[in-house]
């Protein structure tokens, strides 16, 4: 390793220290997400540094980008919620929902022993020689894609992949059972389209981003790129076709936007299953089916995913009013619980 | 293609596809899509016990690859066990379901807030029972954290679609607190593939994890599922969210999902780690203990029905871990009826719990109150949903001749063997508090001569799903042999 090198990996290792410390310190919760932001980007570097240029990407893509947009739609209903300038404890947090100290020194020594216990534990152990990454190279060739990522992505792991998606399916359901009718980002079809910078950066991102997710769902079973990354993107352009007024939003009550959504879980499964009766394994594609069969599913993955990014970003989930036949329901309440919630909600 | 391989695909893609069925489609399939899941996981799992009797535990290569490149499906008896526990309690409640949310396949989108989500009950849950269904058959550490993913978003939110907003704020915490369990389990992932280069359960047994970093590792990951399984004393997101959710959520989230997590406990210390530490089994039964005592000291405080539930799944959880010590009484030896007592008993109390939750809704719902005091004389007007609170109470406790009963004694008897007195005292103790709290809540039911006024008559369906539950756990007291013979095969160290 150069000097330079190790100069630049010291300084990403110091700048992702000093960016998570100021993020768990920081009152405010703007900073907090600007900090967020921030620490993802860093850490994308350190992927790139450790030569990890698909987890690079996604954590650019996805870990920064769609989280951080998440984030800042959220500080922004909150501020909406708030009014102009009104002083909140959910955007500028005084202290006085914090847990009791005795509570707060528990957790946070507890979790530098692991820390320290994990790092001092793995810099002293003999380690034995990988060799999963070797035999995953050995074995590419059977995999039909030439990028060891997507084979382990794909193939090898193909069923932790299939669940992943079912993770993000569950998500959407879970935000739109949450959707009781409030009101929702974007403007009607039809109304006029009144920012002139958005309508030209629509005009010009668009197109440009649909070409570089149709790329990298392509190259994926080469080079880094696949279903994620190009989903991520994807759904940037659906925002901002969104925001601009020339899509509807996509809402839980539309037919098509169910289906893009269990689409892709619902090909990968039924491809599962239908090379079970010639192979006699789930997901055990038959020989010169890998190739075709993993693209066919990484094209449906990509749409679901950035359905189900543009409608988490899109949706507005409410809270519901509380409700007074459950209040004084827990006189006789819990000690511990009591801690863990810092008195609030007594 | 194998019985094995056959089945499993069944047993875990079967409430997937449903799960698509009832989310994508119109609203008259969503009953589809709960009949679909329902009969998938029922048939797959009487498919995977007749084949694990046949021919022993058997495996389905994901992809055709093995380990340590793919990924493996295990079945053997202690999982085989649970899914089918899983299958029946999840048939019978969505049964439940089905006429608690007023008949799922008539919600339209325009209707009334608590309407729209729950059209949503139906995909989230076939969701959660693909996952729970996945952690039963799951052979590799990094493919259970994707389980544990789908199982913990949905079942935060199932709390939520009660629409007030202690349950939105309950279904967060427990969110948040089951991402915290899931990121100390990953550590404890990354940990074991730095220092073992494989992710393969079995593989990792066949090594022998031994020495600093798999110990943190172990730690680390035993910290996370104790969160998600509520031990004492991580338990206090439990009640609120468990007594937040709708009834049939209440049934499954308490009946079935701190199944999942203790299912993985029993896998990483036995099957992984050979028994782990002695200290560290101790540990794990004290905190049971704990548990026990101060769950069901806390259900005899309660002034609500289903907090009172809530904290007995608390105190019975407890009794899982009591197991932890009693099946290893020295180095080198593991006692088989500690094995199949503490097993019995997580089974008996999933279909005792989620009588007693269906019971609990059924009353609830007659008088629209979950209030201790609004329900007196309940029992004069729903005496099917009284006789499966008391009887599915009365199984808890430990009466014969219950499932209850028969797990109790054989861990009774594999802590009298090795003369392990204090844990006795624990479980007897446990027994009498359980017994206390259940004829609280009946005392309170029989309590008027005259029944209620303000009443909502209930479905008759409702009723009886609560009280089949029930009678099953009376009646599995009965065939607890063939339990027992299940749960031998391949027993706590399958590998």
């Amino acid at each position: 390793m150069t000097a330079l090198g190790l100069l630049l990996d010291a300084s990403v290792v110091l700048l992702l220290v000093a960016l998570a410390t100021r993020l768990l310190l920081t009152r405010h919760l703007f900073e907090a997400i600007v900090l967020f932001v921030s620490y993802g980007l860093t850490l994308s570097l350190a992927w790139v540094r450790l030569g990890a240029p698909n987890i690079a990407l996604a954590e650019a893509a996805l870990g920064a980008g769609v989280t951080g947009a998440l984030f800042l739609n959220t500080y922004q209903r909150l501020a909406e919620r708030i009014g102009d300038g009104a002083k909140s404890p959910l955007l500028e947090d005084d202290g006085s929902q914090d847990p009791p100290s005795w509570f707060k020194g528990l957790l946070g020594g507890g979790v530098i022993l692991l820390g320290l216990g994990a790092g001092w534990a793995l810099i002293g152990a003999g380690r034995r020689p990988a060799f999963l990454p070797h035999e995953i190279a050995a074995r590419l060739p059977e995999t039909g894609v030439q990028n060891p990522v997507t084979g382990v992505l794909l193939n090898f792991r193909g069923y932790d992949t299939l669940l992943e998606i079912a993770v993000l399916v569950a998500a959407m359901a879970g935000v739109w059972s949450l959707d009781r009718g409030s009101r929702r980002f974007g403007r009607a079809r039809g109304e006029p389209d009144e920012d002139p910078v958005l309508h030209a950066l629509t005009r010009f991102a668009v197109p440009v981003t649909v070409v570089t997710a149709v790329y990298l769902t392509w190259v994926g079973s080469t080079e880094p790129g696949g279903a994620f990354q190009a989903g991520s993107l994807l759904a940037g352009a659906g925002v901002l076709l969104t925001v601009a007024g020339i899509l509807p939003p996509p809402t839980a009550a539309s037919r098509p936007v169910r289906a893009m959504v269990a689409g892709g879980m619902a090909g990968f499964v039924l491809a599962g299953i239908a090379v079970l009766p010639l192979t006699g394994q789930f997901l055990h594609y038959p020989e010169g089916w890998a190739y075709p069969m993993i693209l066919g599913i990484e094209a449906l993955l990509t749409v679901s995913i950035a359905v189900v990014l543009v409608e988490l970003f899109v949706d507005v989930p409410a809270v519901p009013e509380p409700d007074p036949a459950l209040e004084s329901i827990d006189p006789s309440g819990d000690p511990l619980g009591r801690a863990l919630r810092g008195g609030e909600d007594s | 293609m194998t019985p094995f391989e056959l089945w499993s695909t069944v047993v875990i893609f079967g409430p997937l596809l449903a799960s698509v069925v009832a989310l994508s489609a119109r609203p008259a399939l969503l009953r589809a899509g709960l009949v679909l899941g329902s009969l998938s996981a029922l048939v797959g799992s009487a498919g995977l016990w007749r084949a694990v009797i046949l021919y022993g535990p058997g495996r389905h290569l994901l992809g055709g690859w093995g380990q340590p490149l793919g990924i493996e499906l295990w079945i053997d008896g202690f999982g085989v066990a649970m899914l089918a526990v899983t299958a029946l309690v999840g048939a019978l409640t969505s049964l439940y379901a089905n006429s608690y949310f007023g008949d799922l396949s008539e919600l339209s989108v325009r209707e009334s807030p608590a309407g729209r989500g729950a059209r949503f009950f139906a995909p989230l849950w076939l969701l959660l029972w693909t996952a729970l269904n996945g952690i039963y058959l799951s052979a590799d550490l990094f493919n259970l954290y994707v389980t544990l993913e789908i199982l913990g978003l949905s079942a935060a939110a199932i709390v939520t679609l009660a629409v007030s907003r202690q349950a939105t704020v309950a279904g967060m915490r427990y969110l948040l607190v089951s991402l915290i369990g899931s990121l100390l389990y990953l550590l404890g992932v990354a940990l074991l593939y730095v220092q073992y280069g494989t992710l393969s359960l079995e593989g990792l047994a066949a090594i022998g994890p031994s020495g600093p970093i798999p110990a943190i590792a172990l730690a680390a990951m035993t910290v996370g599922m104790a969160a998600k399984t509520a031990l004492f004393p991580f338990h206090a997101w439990l009640p609120p969210a468990h007594a937040g959710a709708p009834a049939p959520g209440s049934a499954i989230l308490s009946a079935l999902v701190v199944k999942g997590s203790f299912f993985i406990l029993v896998r990483l210390w036995f099957s992984v780690y050979g028994g782990g530490s002695p200290e560290g089994l101790v540990l794990l039964g004290v905190l049971g203990s704990g548990a026990i005592l101060w769950g069901s000291v806390l259900a005899l405080r309660q002034v609500s029905l289903k907090r009172l539930i809530a904290y007995s799944t608390v105190a019975q959880l407890g009794y899982l871990f009591v197991m932890f010590p009693l099946l290893i009484p020295e180095p080198g030896l593991w006692n088989a009826d500690a094995w199949t007592g503490g097993l019995l008993l997580a089974i008996s109390h999933a279909l005792a719990k989620a009588a007693m939750f269906l019971a609990a809704g059924n009353m609830s719902y007659a008088v629209a109150q979950d209030r201790l005091t609004a329900i007196s004389g309940v029992a004069h007007r729903l005496p099917m949903s009284f006789f499966a609170f008391g009887v599915g109470g009365l199984s808890l406790a430990g009466l014969p001749p219950s499932a209850g009963f028969v797990g109790k004694w054989l861990l009774l008897r594999s802590a009298f063997e090795t003369a392990h007195w204090i844990w006795i005292a624990v479980i007897a103790v446990g027994g009498l508090l359980t017994i206390a709290y259940v004829l609280k809540v009946l005392r309170y039911a029989l309590d008027r001569d005259e029944a209620p006024e303000d009443f909502r008559p209930v479905p008759r369906r409702m009723e009886w799903a609560a009280a089949l539950l029930a009678l099953a756990a009376m009646a599995l007291g009965v065939r607890a042999l063939e339990l027992v013979e299940l749960l031998l095969v391949g027993g706590p160290f399958p590998w």
